[in-house]
């Protein structure tokens, strides 16, 4: 009897940590995957899975900081293609060092971001709107400036970054540890991602608290564009090929392993390693339904399904523990 | 007693009700009277609340019985406690402010003709029932472009309309001035004597101790007692409430005044007109007036809230810009704002997290990284300081009661060391015990050489605390008199100088 109680105390002291709920549904799924899809538990599709979410993972590292201020980022997606495209005009077209072409790229990323921010508190534009237009013009600027064609011809030095690998790790999934790991201590650990949160729990309160709301506003779109960018460079690199219509769509996956990551749209709530976990959960599930060879018209049909189902279970814990 | 019986409209009987972690209510009944005024006090988290929700079919009670009509009742939702004539007006108005008046009132029963709603025969309706009450208010002019006070009228109109037998108003006054509350108290006697049980759940003893036929007691989710108009007395209703005596409820010693460390200098703004006055560190500046007079306004300009336009502003005889409450903290300000749920704290984030964002440049160590410990330190130190009642600094505000909530939002400005202090209502919405407390603390703060401004509406407080007091008028300071000796009279006057009540077309 003891012993259950103090399991069961222990139960109750992992699932009040809030990531406890996403990573219970991903362990379950895992399970389930593991039984009904025999390839599905070995070192290579794990590692595949990894490399999958990767570019995903990166870019909800700026989006989770973005809907924690009760924000949303629509033009991610289009960031990254104009991101590849900047690249691809750079060091193809003209022959830049890749270097300097990617420091570019993320400098133009990070632009449009910057753009979001002010047009969001200086033009006091919802953000909605506001990123929902810089996703049809970084889109039309990406096509503009590749004139539709994919550009190739990289070099071995740069397609590394995309396709070599640090012991068994792909380099994109290496990319997304170094940078959950600063960005998860940067949102948790120093005054500035403190009032990030802040912003998000309540504008007017923080504002009061003399924090400057449009400065964190600004500084988070930002770095949703920076690291739009950086997803954008490592997809260059692992394709080998810049492509106007890379990472068309990919705003709603990022919000979705966002939010289903556990970070609250009302804002004030959220972390890194919750979106992670929502980014694999994403790759796990498109990945598994592959295998046991779903058809890609239902798969789609089941990843809805389950980010709302995920969702629920969040909620419905939350409640439980409060 | 078994005459009096047929003179009940609703009995609770043995109530007893528990949320996870506490019991809310213990084997409490009462009756309640047609045509009486039934207040029901206590500290916060007595039970009114539960017992209220109760009555009004948001909550199920674990046992015990509703007797309504001597008839048993369940409600099973609001619905059918409110179909039966229970109807509830709630501390958070339910007014639709874009609607007009009387879509409010008749929201969810619009008057239809035919399949469209007939604005003409609810506007007519609307009007009838407004007369009860002498309200002179258009009817098709949306509800949001009235005051809080005529709002809270035409919410119990719509109850009225309803046919309402029993009108429980929850805190009604609390967002009122004492005119305005004044007029709301008058409504509720109108109602009683139409035959309707009004039962009035209220912080402010004074007002309760003036209108309530019968006062009932409840601490710690028990009934105390039940008080009748001829056994009321002040002290022995608080007394019953905390269940041991206060002595000292205002709590004031004499402080030296110091220098003068605020000016303002003809400052105008939104709400408010060149104004000008001083403050000096080590005394309590009352602001009297009432709600709309501008005072909140004024606070939040000099706070840098709000943008001024036109006027000066010093800090220690230096002229300063304040564009942003950034810097008025840098200058040695604190405030503590009127509405603590908006404005005060992040309700979602825990005490420790309210406390820190104040004080990130003291809990901040190399290369800008927070002290996790330092920031531990400090919010379990305050915590011990002020008294905050919370299971631990990992809790969210939400769940801390009004007095506990308005501790933390004052406690997180002593370790900036404020040289200037503002409160805006300081004490709305929270218990005598904690009122008691937040009294001392101002006190305190006076005493060690903070200047205080102190935005109230209740009068008691201000007379009681205030070292001078600036009364407002309609945007503009009327006159900054001396507390010592100042009247209720005296202030009301010139609170009243220009105000020609409510201005309704």
């Amino acid at each position: 009897m003891a012993k259950r109680g103090s399991f069961l105390a222990i139960m109750r002291k992992i699932m009040a940590i809030k990531e406890a709920g996403v990573f219970l549904i991903l362990i379950i799924l895992m399970a389930f995957l593991s039984i009904f899809a025999e390839s599905f538990l070995t070192l290579d599709n794990i590692l595949t899975i990894v490399l999958n979410m990767s570019f995903i993972a990166i870019m909800t590292y700026g989006m989770t900081l973005v809907i924690i201020t009760a924000g949303i980022d629509l033009s991610v997606g289009s960031i990254l293609g104009l991101s590849g495209v900047i690249i691809g005009v750079l060091v193809i077209d003209h022959g830049w060092n890749p270097f300097l072409a990617v420091l570019a790229a993320l400098g133009v990323a990070s632009l449009m971001g910057f753009t979001n921010g002010i047009l969001i508190t200086k033009a006091r534009l919802v953000p909605f709107v506001s990123t929902l237009g810089m996703l049809s013009i970084g889109r039309g600027l990406a096509y503009v400036l590749s004139g539709g064609w994919p550009i190739s011809g990289f070099s071995e030095a740069f397609t590394f970054h995309g396709l070599g690998k640090l012991g068994i790790f792909p380099m994109p999934v290496v990319y997304m540890a170094i940078l959950g790991v600063i960005m998860h201590f940067f949102l948790k650990n120093t005054i500035i991602g403190r009032r990030i949160y802040a912003v998000g729990g309540n504008p007017e309160a923080a504002t009061l608290m003399g924090i400057k709301k449009d400065r964190i506003l600004i500084l988070v779109y930002t770095l949703s564009g920076f690291f739009s960018g950086f997803s954008g460079f490592l997809m260059t690199a692992w394709l080998g090929v810049s492509q106007a219509n890379a990472g068309q769509g990919y705003e709603l996956d990022v919000i979705a392993a966002t939010i289903i990551g556990g970070t609250s749209l009302m804002g004030g709530e959220g972390s890194i390693i919750g979106s992670l976990l929502g980014a694999a959960i994403m790759a796990v599930l498109r990945n598994g339904l592959i295998l046991m060879e779903v058809s890609s018209f239902w798969q789609q049909v089941t990843i809805g399904t389950v980010i709302v189902l995920a969702i629920m279970f969040d909620q419905f814990r939350r409640v439980r523990v409060s | 007693m078994k005459g009096e019986n047929s003179k009940i409209i609703l009995k609770v009987k043995n109530i007893s009700k528990s949320f996870p972690g506490v019991q809310a209510l213990k084997n409490v009944s009462l009756d309640f009277k047609p045509g009486e005024i039934h207040a029901v006090v206590g500290e916060n988290g007595a039970g009114k609340s539960t017992l209220m929700k109760i009555i009004a079919g948001v909550h199920q009670a674990d046992s015990g019985e509703i007797i309504y009509q001597d008839a048993k009742v369940v409600w099973r939702d609001p619905e059918d406690a409110i179909k039966s004539g229970i109807i509830t007006i709630f501390q958070e108005l339910s007014i639709i402010p874009n609607l007009s008046v009387a879509e409010n009132i008749f929201l969810g029963r619009e008057i239809l003709n035919g399949p469209f709603v007939s604005f003409r025969e609810m506007n007519k309706e609307a009007k009838k029932f407004l007369q009860i009450f002498d309200l002179k208010v258009n009817p098709a002019r949306p509800a949001g472009t009235y005051s809080v006070a005529i709002q809270q009228m035409i919410e119990i109109t719509r109850a009225i309309s309803r046919a309402a037998k029993v009108i429980i108003m929850d805190e009604p006054t609390s967002s009122l001035s004492e005119a305005e509350a004044h007029k709301l108290l008058q409504t509720m006697k109108r109602l009683s004597e139409s035959g309707v049980c009004v039962i009035f759940i209220s912080h402010r003893l004074e007002e309760v101790l003036e209108i309530a036929d019968r006062i009932s007691i409840l601490r710690d989710g028990e009934l105390i007692g039940t008080l009748n108009r001829e056994e009321f007395d002040r002290s022995k209703v608080v007394e019953m409430m905390v269940g041991r005596k206060i002595d000292q409820f205002f709590i004031k010693s004499d402080h030296e005044r110091g220098e003068e460390i605020l000016r303002v200098e003809n400052l105008t703004g939104y709400g408010f007109r060149n104004v000008s006055f001083n403050l000096y560190s080590g005394e309590i500046l009352g602001f009297a007036g009432l709600v709309g007079a501008g005072r909140t306004e004024l606070m939040e300009s000099i706070f840098g809230f709000r943008k001024p336009i036109s006027g000066k502003i010093f800090v220690e005889g230096k002229e300063v810009k304040v564009n942003h409450p950034n810097d008025a903290i840098k200058l040695g300000m604190g405030f503590v704002t009127e509405d603590r749920k908006r404005l005060g704290l992040i309700l979602i984030h825990t005490v420790r997290e309210n406390i820190a964002y104040v004080n990130l440049d003291i809990i901040k160590s190399k290369l800008s990284f927070a002290n996790k410990r330092k920031e531990i330190n400090l919010a379990k130190q305050l915590v011990r300081e002020f008294n905050i009642k919370t299971p631990s600094i990992e809790q969210k505000v939400l769940y801390l009661s009004g007095g506990n909530q308005q501790k933390v939002v004052l406690a997180k400005w002593m370790p900036k060391k404020p040289k200037i202090l503002i409160l805006d209502e300081p004490t709305r919405g929270i218990d005598v015990v904690a009122k008691a407390e937040i009294y001392k603390l101002m006190n305190e703060l006076a005493l060690q050489g903070i200047g205080v401004i102190m935005v109230s509406s209740e009068l008691p407080e201000i007379l009681q605390m205030s070292d001078r007091i600036a009364v407002m008028s309609e945007g503009e300071l009327v006159d900054i008199i001396p507390g010592k000796g100042a009247t209720q009279e005296q202030v009301m006057h010139l609170a009243t100088l220009k105000r020609k009540y409510e201005k309704i077309t």
